[in-house]
């Protein structure tokens, strides 16, 4: 085979993440823009009322477009603080075996199917919070737990490789200066990396927001919009989740345009995240 | 004095760095030559130009010409393969590849799709005989070229050029990772290689060039300063920036 | 409250976090396998499921599970070997790779449900596939396509640098010089990346479910639908069908990740001896 003929194929590999890119994008436009167009988009993103098959039809996704939010927010919540404490660990604090140890954890916990994390919120998780703090169980506060645990070995990797990027000569200069260990990180290393921090945790907000079936089995799947932690709600992702494998007609086309909402709020996040982490590197 | 390689007012650039300006430079047969002078001087981007390895870098701009045997090497028809098989190289580092001994040796037989055991044993034990390897490896051929130590698996480099039958040695400071052991050994090798090969030698520094070599050029910044017997060049050197590199005034 | 103290007491709770996700992880991992690893058996792993998943094994589930993401490795891990050895060794940083590092970029950020979403629309409804294998392992390609690019691209730079000034030294090509030096050196990295892509297809739920379906029988051809361990232990736990076969389903997806872990990580133990002795 010559040369040429070996650059032109592997080009082509190249550029097929690209290509698919694109087809993706095109079909689900395709599938659920015209929608969009015939509902409004204000009456689409702005309905409170979800009833794709009733007559009248209505097609308002507020209250799973809510419910995506504060879920994503309360995974924030419990993930972030988390993963960058533990970012910090690894890679300021703990002692050699221990990192030894935390690093394939942390990939295992990462490599554990999410379905298996909402089996666990939904059989041991849901009946406690119902138990201890009221409510059906099933909640947005339940899900968000998970969820945030779900996201931090995400926070964790991209937040630790931006700590340990940080020049061991800022740390020096701090220590030099009287300063403990303690107000070094906080004052000198985790500004540092805060645009690192900054990206991984916009990662995982994409990871949350793009979570499925996990949350499909805690969430309650209710179509209200959530007014507090422990009420039921559903998101953009279970509502499509939930009613793929039976809708038809207008119905299919209405969960194809919830999903290019998602499709868009998913790229903003993507986009920004590589915004923010170029920033790092300039 | 028969001319065999010919270097014709050779210019390279890289981008903005211009690493040769206007080379003249003849280089006879069987004979070594060392190329010398200071860091940066160019020493390294000559020898790539003649097996043509400066084309790797995209910035390259070269004007000039190259002769072997009074044909240009920059001829459309001249296969790049051929000529790096011809004109074969030992980089400074040691570099052996993470197989066995054996197979480095016959990594450039491999190349031109030589299966042939026979002769594929046959130029293992030519090239590590040249290269004076043969005796302390010929009973562990089959094991990692990594396992050698630093002089052998220079030594194993030497011998998976001399493998592809070449012309033409170009040596870039064979030895400047290696012990004076491992060194002397070197040097006594290539003495022996020259009646068989043509060799270009960056020295490791310029005395490894004078017990060695028999013709000099003295490099700096790009430009061929000097060029005579090796004698002339380290005792009479008719250009002052030359007497004042080999007397140790700079460099 | 004094610096000294502010500081303890901080790092206090940075050890703790540390120690509450080791906790979390060896919870999940006990809880499920506690609760399913009694129930399972030979029987259970070798035997179709009956009443819906009530009774029986699931072993139609492992084979779709193992189909599926072979037949996505398959697909996938030519394409982006290809693809990083393009962008590794056949061109320069250029707005042209920018871009495709962008599209692999974006496509690792793409989630789940809508690989659902597209094959669905596209692979089993546009060019008629149907839920089956293919339409299955074509989703989850595309969808792990981008962590196989970057191990690999990763594992291919970690190549030393004269490696391949060797080889093109002794005459190879650019193509000679992929096959016999880089390639093989980068090895243990790319495989890392393989195994670890493979996990991710063999947890997936939402983009299958909508492609490969939700068939229990044994697939006869790669047009025949197909259900996964994962698929099949969601089924078991939202329908309410049987939470015991859930818990047992659970433990052997757990083992089956553990075991996909380990073998990466000796891997990656390998693939740190063999270029730290460069
Ligand atoms: N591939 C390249 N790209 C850009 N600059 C190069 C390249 N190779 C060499 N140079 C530059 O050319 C000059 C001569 O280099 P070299 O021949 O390696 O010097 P030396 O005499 O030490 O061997 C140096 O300034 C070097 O930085
Ligand atoms: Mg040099």
């Amino acid at each position: 085979m010559s040369e040429r003929l070996i650059r032109a194929i592997l080009l082509t590999t190249a550029l097929l993440s690209l290509i698919s890119l694109a087809v993706i994008t095109f079909f689900i436009f395709q599938a659920g823009v015209p929608l969009i167009g015939q509902v409004g988009i204000a009456p689409f993103i702005g309905g409170t009322v979800w009833n794709p098959t009733g007559d009248p039809k209505s097609f308002g996704i507020l209250p799973m477009l809510l419910g995506s939010l504060y879920l994503t927010v309360g995974a924030l919540i419990v993930g972030v603080p988390l993963g960058v404490a533990v970012a910090v660990f690894m890679a300021e604090l703990a002692p050699r075996r221990m990192a030894q140890i935390m690093r394939p954890a942390i990939q295992l916990l990462a490599g554990i199917p999410s379905v298996i994390y909402g089996f666990v919120g939904l059989t041991l998780l849901a009946p406690f919070v119902r138990e201890y703090l009221g409510g059906p169980g099933l909640s947005v506060l339940t899900s968000a737990i998970v969820l945030g645990i779900m996201i931090m070995p995400n926070v964790i990797s991209i937040s630790e490789d931006a700590i340990r990027a940080v020049p061991n000569s800022y740390r020096e200069g701090s220590l030099a200066l009287g300063a403990t260990q303690w107000q070094t990180i906080w004052g000198v290393v985790l500004p540092a990396a805060r645009s690192g921090i900054l990206a991984s945790v916009i990662l995982g907000m994409g990871r949350a927001l793009g979570e499925t079936m996990a949350v499909i089995m805690m969430i309650g799947n209710a179509l209200q919009v959530p007014l507090s932690p422990l009420d039921s709600a559903t998101t953009l992702t279970s509502n499509i989740g939930l009613e793929l494998a039976y809708a038809s007609g207008q119905h299919r086309e209405a969960l194809f345009a919830t999903g290019v909402v998602l499709f868009v709020l998913i790229m903003a996040l993507n986009l920004i995240a590589r915004a923010v982490s170029q920033q790092q590197t300039n | 004095m028969s001319e065999y390689i010919s270097i014709k007012n050779l210019s390279v650039r890289f981008g903005s760095v211009e690493a040769l300006k206007n080379v003249d430079l003849e280089i006879p047969r069987n004979q070594i030559t060392t190329v010398f002078g200071p860091a940066n001087s160019g020493k390294t981007v000559l020898m790539r130009a003649i097996n043509r390895m400066i084309e790797l870098s995209p910035t390259l701009q070269r004007s000039g010409d190259i002769t072997i045997n009074g044909e240009s090497i920059f001829r459309p028809e001249v296969d790049v393969a051929v000529l790096r098989r011809r004109v074969s190289m030992v980089f400074a580092l040691p570099t052996p590849l993470p197989m066995s001994i054996y197979e480095n040796v016959i990594y450039g037989l491999r190349l031109m799709g030589e299966k042939n055991r026979e002769k594929l044993d046959a130029q293992v034990e030519y090239g590590l005989e040249a290269a004076a390897l043969w005796n302390e490896v010929r009973n562990r051929l089959h094991d990692p070229a990594l396992s050698l130590s630093g002089g052998q698996q220079q030594r194993l480099c030497l011998a998976r050029s001399l493998a592809l039958d070449p012309d033409i040695l170009l040596l870039d400071a064979p030895t400047a990772a290696l012990d004076p052991i491992s060194t002397a050994q070197i040097e006594e090798t290539m003495i022996e290689l020259k009646s068989r090969y043509t060799i270009i030698l960056v020295p490791h520094n310029f005395h490894q060039g004078a017990r060695v070599a028999d013709r000099a050029a003295f490099f700096l910044g790009g430009e061929c300063i000097e060029v005579g017997t090796v004698s002339q060049i380290f005792t009479a050197p008719r250009d002052s920036r030359t007497e004042d590199y080999v007397s140790g005034r700079f460099g | 409250m004094s610096d000294q103290l502010r500081g303890k007491i901080a790092i206090g709770m940075i050890w703790a976090a540390a120690l509450f996700s080791l906790s979390v992880l060896i919870l999940i991992i006990a809880y499920i396998l506690i609760r399913g690893l009694p129930q399972v058996s030979l029987s259970f792993l070798l035997e179709s499921p009956t009443d819906l998943g009530r009774s029986g094994g699931i072993f139609p589930a492992i084979l779709g599970t193992l189909v599926l993401g072979l037949g996505a490795l398959v697909i996938a891990v030519p394409l982006g070997i290809g693809s990083a050895i393009y962008l590794t060794e056949y061109t320069y940083p250029s707005r042209l790779t920018s871009i495709i590092r962008f599209g692999t970029e974006s496509l690792a950020g793409v989630p789940s449900i809508i690989f659902g979403l597209f094959g669905f629309i596209f692979f089993v409804s546009y060019l008629k596939m149907s839920w089956s294998i293919l339409a299955g392992s074509l989703t989850l390609a595309l969808m792990i396509l981008p962590t196989i690019i970057r191990t690999a691209e990763e594992a291919i730079r970690a190549v030393p640098q004269s490696y391949r000034e060797v080889s093109f030294g002794m005459g190879a090509t650019r193509w000679q010089m992929v096959t016999t030096v880089v390639l093989p050196t980068a090895l243990p990295g790319i495989l890392t990346g393989i195994i670890l892509a493979f996990g991710r297809a063999v947890g997936e739920t939402a983009a299958v479910i909508f492609t490969a379906g939700t068939a229990l029988n044994i697939p006869i051809s790669v047009f025949s639908p197909v259900r996964t361990m994962a698929v099949h232990f969601y089924i078991l736990a939202v329908e309410g069908i049987s939470l015991e076969k859930a818990y047992a389903t659970g433990a052997v997806l757990i083992i089956t990740v553990l075991l996909i872990n380990i073998g990466a990580n000796m891997l990656i133990t390998r693939a740190v001896v063999r270029t730290g002795r460069k």
